[in-house]
């Protein structure tokens, strides 16, 4: 709501800077996001009236003219003009050179220069909205009031301090100067001065210019007000209204329209002239639109209308769309001599389902949408008709108000208890502080008010029919906390007790896993939880049946809730690889992927998934051994946050299609899955844009690990006797696990670890791996003999020979 | 005799060899050519079978106690390579090299941001929850007070879930805020009641600078019988303090959210120009930092508490926003864009 300090101060004395004025408009809720100065340039003596003496043709360009324009009794002076509604006798703003006017070329302001044109020199300027940077007008030039002495200054006229101001949904009384300067009275201890409304009326044009009005629904219509004024001369408005629109950002249109949204502006209230001899029969129905209807609007745009859309009809058509936009055919033209004026109050559902359902949002369905009060219909109609004698000639004659069906205003009022201001505010307001805010905002009371030192206080308050965001005692009380201000108030500790703790164990978890991922050397991403569909497709194993999809996605790449984190991490991979080709890349991401359940909320599982990339480690001096990065090392560092959660995992050759067979592994506690760890397939990476073929990842389904955790760690007794070590060789056949050889070791009781230390294939086609084993044992109870070690070791090779075909090396 | 001096002339010129060596690398080689199978004192031992019986004896006794004599020397030289590493201990380092990288990794600045505001809250008695992304509309917005076709429903520009075709449900959507949490808590437990929801919520929001649409918030919740407007301040004074430092001034003032009355948006003094008025506060001298507010009676009522018992108050503010006010980030866009020389800088 642009709010300019001239037009406020008409109904309240500022005695405060702007800066100080937005400051306290800030702490009591209509924030101020800007102070901006209007017409900066106006103040200077550069910029004056001047009037236009006579209008000569230039001698070298048919369509320029050198009209003469006098700026003082003893001054006068000759410029080049093209504009076409200069007339002699007009008063005009002038421009001297040195003046800063917006240059609609270079888009800035800049100094006027004098200068030659077509070989006459031209020393200054007549003016257009745009040039003085008031508004867009810039094909005429702005013509002001006749009264006007040349060489006046326009500082006064023009030039202003606008705060901007942001006014919650809850007040929209509020998006008025009135009630904003309601709102400056109230916290500056000043009077509010009304708008004046008196206006001369005709019982003649109830006779001449009968009017019938019909709503069809309270619902949808619960107040509408009409006038008839004839004899009206449409044209140009005068300077101070044009002035006030110019300020508000709103064009000029005529003097009627314009008091039309003057008038808004000023009390909140939309309103819309008709010309009345358009109305077919001078008969206004308020009702929902027929199907297939249309209308023209004043935006010369045809709309077509459905019976979810109330509308203002004459006996035959649509006129317009109701506290929305009128139509063009039935508007204010040059030749309109008589107008039905409309100020009503529509159903605001009604109004904001149709805005938003066309689209189109207005000054007056922006107000109507928050409900202003019934009242306000016929103290802002009389308004306009006021200001409409006030710029009119003196034949302009107004009929009675026609006020449809009537106005059926109750009065609202609430119980106030001083025992509830002091439980919600937790400090006790005297019923005399209190009941002084509220008077000061327009509230009544009773009783009046009693000087009380308790909290032990009630009143009845009656509600201002401005402020029908005041619902129940708690708004009330807001209304008296916000005026005396909310930093006056004590600040305390929660007094009660502490809540009973319940462990969060997921989260706990979650953060372990978190915590574990940064410690095995992975940077934590975030990325969007909304993926473009096919990309999704492409690596996700859920039927793409089973996405959840956005109904109104900002554009297609956000179309669909992830299914898995593999698209995020390797977007994060694919745009961080042109400026870290040396060194590894190491991501993890922890968050929730979302499947369609019908009828319910979707599954929203936690999954986590860490990514390496490239080679062991960074370039530097201390690097010697650099190779590339390989299952292994995605295996470790998943074998690190396992450890963490204390869960005992196994692995199982993987047939997922996204990693690459014979390098991945599905990852199973018992026989349930809970993720797959390996290298990442070719033409995954390609879809990707991914050059680094090395690369991993490890995929994890946290729900089922939250589940399955056993977080619970009892010390054991560890053996403090001497250990002795035996490195042990098996020749055993390429597809043998590892694994398989170790627990057959570890079956042994004195073998405490086995811990595969070398490596490598032999045989014609790799059929054959030689492994070495250094094996651990110790005894708990005693020192072990040599004889012992050596007995127990052949017990190992002896079970490893009867479950497996193996053989030996270095006996 | 004669063989016996050869072995001592032997062993002193090893142990003299042995005293020379700075390297592991020629320590070994040390103990291969006179410890090792083919080495020096095997030689001399294996040589002693062929003196003369008088000789054996004590060339045997000179073998064996140099051969001890030399292990212990190279059981000491091997200590202080160890202990000297690789470099020799008089050589000084340049120690402007870089260490020897480690391979701890980092977490997000949003995560680090989450945790940081999330420890202040818990060190006064609340408790962390979650909830779902993907929320029933009625949880995001009807139990909260704003209605459907309320204009204030503007104040959330939302992503709302495709309709599955065979079902006739609810309407879905990417909830727009961690509020809807306060409804599911009071739903799932009693007072007192003392929690904070950190998660995402997604918005209808052209991204820009300053906007995104998506975003972490940490709502808040207090509820107990004797809970007011000014544990709220006193509340949230003290994580403005904590979080922003105790210089900060901190200002409440009115603002509207459906969900509370009376409704707050608390601030601080702008930390560039100190209230004096820059780009960062819009010239105003203060930054919002979160809105909060005494939970609306009809919140409440929906919820089957009796708003005349219970009395409570709640906050939400952005993660992103107090991240970029504390570590002077200029685009929220950044967040998200996992740029690691971005990332790696928290």
């Amino acid at each position: 709501m642009l709010t300019p300090l001239s037009w406020l101060q008409k109904y309240v004395d500022i005695t405060v800077s702007p800066e100080n004025l937005a400051h306290l408009l800030t702490m009591v809720g209509l924030e101020v996001e800007s102070i901006d100065r209007f017409g900066e340039n106006f103040n200077s003596d550069q910029i004056v009236v001047g009037e236009i003496l006579e209008i000569n043709q230039h001698p070298n360009a048919d369509r320029l003219l050198l009209p003469k324009i006098r700026l003082s009794p003893s001054e006068t002076v000759d410029v080049v003009c093209g504009a076409t509604n200069l007339s002699p006798g007009i008063k005009i703003v002038f421009a001297k050179p040195g003046a800063t006017l917006f240059n609609q070329k270079s888009g800035k302001f800049q100094k006027l220069k004098a200068s030659v044109i077509r070989g006459i020199s031209s020393p200054g300027m007549i003016c257009s909205e745009l040039e003085l940077g008031i508004g867009l007008g810039h094909e005429n030039i702005l013509i002001l009031d006749k009264n006007l002495e040349p060489g006046s200054s326009l500082q006064g006229i023009f030039s202003d301090t606008i705060l901007d101001l942001s006014i919650t949904p809850n007040r929209p009384d509020c998006l008025s100067i009135i009630g904003v300067a309601r709102e400056v009275a109230a916290i500056t201890n000043k009077k509010l001065s009304d708008p004046e409304i008196s206006y001369k009326e005709n019982s003649a044009v109830s006779k001449s210019s009968p009017v019938e009005i019909h709503i069809e629904s309270l619902d949808l219509c619960k107040r509408y007000c009409g006038a008839v004024v004839e004899n009206v001369t449409v044209g140009p408005s005068p300077t101070w209204l044009k002035s006030a629109l110019a300020k508000m950002g709103h064009r000029s249109i005529n003097n009627i329209v314009d008091v039309t949204n003057y008038v808004m502006y000023e009390t909140g209230q939309p309103l819309h002239a008709f010309d009345l001899n358009k109305i077919q029969d001078s008969k206004i129905e308020v009702r929902p639109a027929k199907n297939k209807e249309t209308l023209l609007t004043l935006d010369n745009e045809s709309i077509e209308l459905n019976p979810s859309m109330l509308v203002i009809a004459d006996s035959k058509n649509p006129v317009a769309l109701a506290g929305i936009i009128g139509g063009l055919n039935s508007s204010v033209t040059q030749n309109t001599t008589r107008i039905l004026l409309e100020s009503a109050n529509f159903n605001p559902t009604s109004i904001r389902k149709t805005a938003s359902g066309l689209k189109l949002r207005t000054d007056a369905s922006y107000r109507f949408e928050r409900n202003p009060n019934e009242a306000l219909a016929s103290k802002a109609l009389k308004r306009a008709i006021h200001l409409i004698q006030k710029i009119s000639n003196q034949n302009v004659s107004c009929g009675k108000i026609i006020d449809a069906p009537g106005a059926q205003l109750a009065s609202m009022s609430l119980q106030i208890d001083g025992s509830e201001i002091e439980k919600l505010l937790g400090v006790k307001v005297s019923q005399e502080e209190a009941l002084s805010v509220l008077h000061k905002l327009g509230f009544q009371s009773n009783p009046k008010s009693q000087p009380s030192f308790s909290n032990d206080w009630t009143a009845k308050i009656s509600i201002p029919n401005w402020r029908s965001d005041i619902k129940i005692q708690e708004d009330l009380i807001e209304e008296i906390a916000r005026i005396l201000g909310y930093d006056q108030f004590p600040t305390s500790n929660i007094s009660g007790s502490i809540p009973e703790y319940i462990p969060n164990i997921p989260l706990h978890l979650r953060e372990q896993v978190r915590d574990a991922c940064v410690e095995f050397g992975m940077q934590e991403v975030i990325t969007y939880s909304l993926k473009n569909e096919s990309l999704l497709s492409s690596v996700s194993s859920e039927d793409s049946q089973n996405f959840v999809n956005i109904a109104n996605p900002l554009n297609s790449e956000t179309k669909t809730l992830r299914t898995n984190l593999m698209v995020g991490i390797l977007e994060t991979l694919s745009s961080n690889q042109n400026f870290l080709k040396e060194g590894p890349v190491k991501i993890f991401e922890i968050g929730r992927t979302f499947i369609n359940k019908p009828g319910s909320l979707p599954i929203q599982n936690e999954v986590a998934v860490g990514l390496i990339s490239g080679n062991s480690s960074s370039e530097g001096w201390t690097n010697t051994k650099n190779r590339k990065l390989d299952f292994y090392d995605i295996k470790g560092i998943l074998e690190g946050v396992l450890s963490k959660l204390k869960l005992e995992v196994k692995y199982i050759p993987s047939e997922d299609s996204l990693l690459i067979q014979g390098q991945s592994a599905d990852i199973l506690i018992e026989e349930t899955k809970i993720g797959k760890v390996g290298k990442i397939s070719g033409h995954i990476l390609s879809s990707f844009e991914i050059n680094e073929t090395n690369t991993l990842l490890f995929e994890l389904d946290l729900n089922t690990i939250y589940s399955r955790s056993q977080n619970k760690i009892a010390f054991k007794p560890f053996a403090t006797f001497p250990t002795s070590e035996r490195d042990l060789t098996v020749l055993a056949g390429a597809d043998i696990p590892s694994e398989k050889i170790e627990s057959i070791i570890l079956a042994s009781k004195l073998a405490t670890k086995c811990i595969p230390i070398d490596i490598y294939k032999q045989g014609s086609d790799n059929q054959k791996k030689s492994i070495t084993y250094k094996i651990v044992f110790q005894s708990t109870s005693k020192t072990l003999t040599a004889n012992e070690v050596s007995n127990e070791i052949k017990t190992i090779l002896l079970n490893l020979k009867k479950t497996l075909d193996v053989d030996f090396r270095d006996k | 005799m004669k063989a016996t001096n050869e072995t001592e002339k032997i062993i002193s010129e090893q142990l003299s060899a042995l005293n020379k060596i700075g390297t592991a690398e020629n320590l070994e080689e040390w103990r291969v050519n006179t410890l090792g199978r083919q080495g020096v004192i095997t030689s001399i031992l294996k040589s002693i079978s062929s003196l003369p019986a008088e000789e054996r004896k004590a060339a045997g006794s000179a073998a064996n106690q140099g051969k001890i004599r030399l292990q212990d020397a190279f059981g000491i030289k091997q200590k202080q390579l160890l202990a000297n590493d690789s470099s020799n201990s008089n050589d000084s380092l340049d120690i402007s090299l870089p260490g020897r990288p480690t391979t701890g990794g980092k977490l997000h600045i949003i995560t680090q941001t989450i945790r940081e505001i999330s420890s202040v809250f818990v060190s006064l008695g609340f408790q962390i929850e979650e909830g779902p992304e993907v929320e029933w509309g009625k949880y995001n917005f009807d139990m909260l007070n704003i209605p459907q076709d309320h204009p204030a429903r503007d104040m959330w520009d939302t992503l709302w879930v495709e309709k599955d075709e065979h079902t006739n449900s609810e309407p879905l959507l990417l909830r727009t805020h961690t509020s809807p949490m306060q409804a599911r808590i009071m739903e799932a437990s009693s007072p007192p009641i003392r929690v904070i929801i950190p998660g995402k919520c997604y918005r209808y929001e052209a991204t820009d600078a300053t906007h995104e649409w998506q975003l972490t918030q940490i709502e808040g919740l207090a509820v107990d019988a004797d809970i007011s407007f000014a544990d709220l301040k006193g509340t949230l004074y003290e994580f403005a303090k904590r979080i922003f430092g105790r210089d900060r001034q901190v200002r409440f003032r009115c603002d509207y959210f459906p969900f509370v009355e009376p409704g707050v948006d608390m601030s601080i003094d702008c930390f560039k120009c100190s209230g004096k008025g820059c780009s960062i506060c819009s010239h105003t001298g203060w930054i919002e930092i979160l809105g909060a507010g005494m939970v609306h009676p009809n919140v409440f009522k929906g919820v089957n508490y009796d708003p005349d018992k219970y009395k409570g108050f709640a906050f939400g503010m952005g993660v992103e926003r107090i991240a970029m006010l504390k570590y002077e980030i200029d685009d929220i866009r950044n967040f998200y864009a996992n740029d690691l020389r971005f990332l790696s800088q928290f």
